[in-house]
């Protein structure tokens, strides 16, 4: 696709609000919410030197909608880094589409989207970050965007259930944006996959399961100086006791003529009481996007965190991240970040 | 003739025995009287559910009962519904909510639909048919013969309300 961001974005802007009307009017039911969440950050990391920033990020704005039995719309639109004081400077955001899709429900099994989509890859990218993550800080896989966080495309999905088990399956083929190695929309890309998330209930309760998880997704990307094919795969387990949740998720992605990258990250979280939890992540791989030499991209990073719930919709989190790496040319980088974000 | 092994109690004295077994015996009426019971229209052909399904069906990750596709409708009386949801599946209210806000920032569901009121409830099941609503048994006892006929109350894992071991016993 050959046309820029922002016509795009403005486009599917509108078509967000066309959903609105759509799910507002009562010709149309008038099942529709608005709903979403915003956050701020104040953050600072040893990089370049600069003072702790506060940076308002991100907004978002969603609208679903139930125009008929078994059809949804779901619409988002995110705002980032509405404003942002660096280092004593401003600087303005940016406004774009973050989701837009139409759902076919025919029953639990078997379901369509068409329409923009988070590419159900493992968990991380299933989760709406920062909200729903453990931490602020993306773990270095997700930060080097093996695969695409998005799917512009089609994606068929269900679970099937048996007793205390189920299996829940995604299927997609279509234009991510975002892939690894092409950040901007100048190139086109095709890609296509497949996941499964294989849970089970232990006891039957809901606050002790076992889930593995694994995913495929193969892409092909297309420019006037680039052709290339990339495949990524993820494996991954999370368990959860009461109050315990841990995950494990490791990745590889192998593109024509190079070597091939892998990172993993382990991570454990405690609920101490009720609405307030304890969270440690390891991570190791091969972090492209902040090492300088490619040859040598290895990466380590710890990640201390402390997450607050006071109520159900309002989220307090606070991080303290170490980064080092192999080469001697990178040096040891640390950060921290507060976030605050209020789901309305 | 008196039976000389015959013990009796002026009755002033047991009196306090009696009132206070009268009153634990009408408390654990009242108690089962707020019961929950999950009912369903009778053309859906569900009698017995399983625990784990029915809270997946609230818990808005599935959309079917006993191979049945089919609504899941809540009464909007705020402790009572958490109440529910949290024996039927054994979370905390704090972990429902999150459940849900999860779900719908992902944009995979949201809570259930809410009805005012038992009558309400009643003339939707009625309605739709393929609903499933649930109320405590004094409400459901309290229905006009007409309504009770065209709805089932459902046991659970094989166990009806005021059984052992029934999961919406209070």
């Amino acid at each position: 696709m050959k046309t820029g961001p922002k016509r795009v974005d403005s486009g599917m802007i509108a078509l967000v609000v066309i959903v609105l009307c759509v799910g507002v009017h009562p010709v149309f039911g008038g099942d529709a919410t608005v709903g979403g969440w915003a956050g701020i950050v104040l953050a600072d990391d040893d990089k370049d030197g600069s003072l702790p920033y506060f940076d308002a990020h991100p907004w978002y704005l969603y609208v679903q909608a139930k125009p008929a039995e078994g059809w949804r719309f779901f619409g988002e639109v995110e705002a980032e880094h509405i404003f942002q004081f660096k280092a004593g400077k401003e600087g303005a955001g940016e406004f774009k589409l973050d989701r837009l899709y139409i759902e076919r429900n025919f029953n639990t099994r078997y379901n369509f989207r068409a329409g923009k989509v988070f590419l159900p890859f493992g968990y991380w990218y299933r989760l709406h970050w920062h909200f729903l993550t453990e931490t602020l800080s993306r773990p270095i896989s997700f930060n080097n965007q093996y695969v695409p966080r998005h799917n512009v495309g089609l994606q068929s999905f269900g679970t099937v259930y048996s007793g205390s088990t189920s299996l829940m399956y995604n299927f997609w083929v279509g234009n991510g944006p975002d892939v690894f190695g092409a950040n901007q929309r100048t190139v086109d890309t095709f890609g296509s996959g497949g996941s499964f998330y294989l849970n089970r209930q232990l006891g039957g309760s809901y606050r002790r399961t076992v889930e593995v998880a694994g995913g495929h997704h193969a892409q092909t990307i297309r420019s006037d100086l680039l052709r290339e094919n990339q495949r990524s795969t993820v494996l991954a387990a999370e368990v959860k006791y009461d109050g315990l949740e841990t995950r494990y998720e490791h990745y590889w992605h192998s593109f024509d003529g190079r070597e091939r990258l892998s990172t993993w990250y382990a991570n454990g979280m405690y609920w101490v009481v009720p609405n307030l939890a304890v969270n440690f992540r390891y991570e190791q791989g091969d972090d492209l996007k902040n090492t300088r030499d490619d040859a040598q991209a290895e990466a380590t990073a710890y990640s201390y965190g402390l997450i607050y719930k006071p109520e159900a919709s309002v989220l307090i989190k606070a991080e303290y991240r170490v980064d080092e790496y192999k080469n001697p040319l990178d040096p040891r980088t640390r950060q921290w970040n507060l976030f605050l974000a209020v789901k309305y | 003739m008196k039976n000389p092994n015959t013990v009796t109690y002026p009755l002033r004295m047991i009196a306090p025995i009696l009132c206070l077994a009268g009153a634990m015996s009408l408390g654990s009426m009242a108690a089962a009287n707020q019961d929950i019971v999950v009912v369903t229209h009778t053309d859906t052909g569900i009698t017995n559910v399983d625990k784990i399904e029915l809270g997946r069906l609230y818990l808005s990750v599935s959309r079917e009962l006993g191979g049945v596709t089919i609504k899941a409708v809540n009464q909007s009386v705020e402790g009572l519904k958490l109440d529910f949801l949290s024996a039927l599946t054994g979370m905390s209210d704090r972990d429902i909510e999150s459940h849900f806000v999860a779900l719908d920032m992902r944009g995979e569901g949201r809570w259930p639909p809410e009805v005012d009121d038992t009558e309400a409830l009643v003339k939707l099941l009625i309605k739709y048919k393929k609903a499933v609503g649930w109320m405590t048994v004094e409400e459901f006892s309290e229905l006009p013969e007409r309504a009770r006929s065209v709805l089932n109350v459902l046991s659970i894992d094989g166990k009806t309300a005021g059984e052992e071991g029934y999961v919406l016993n209070r």
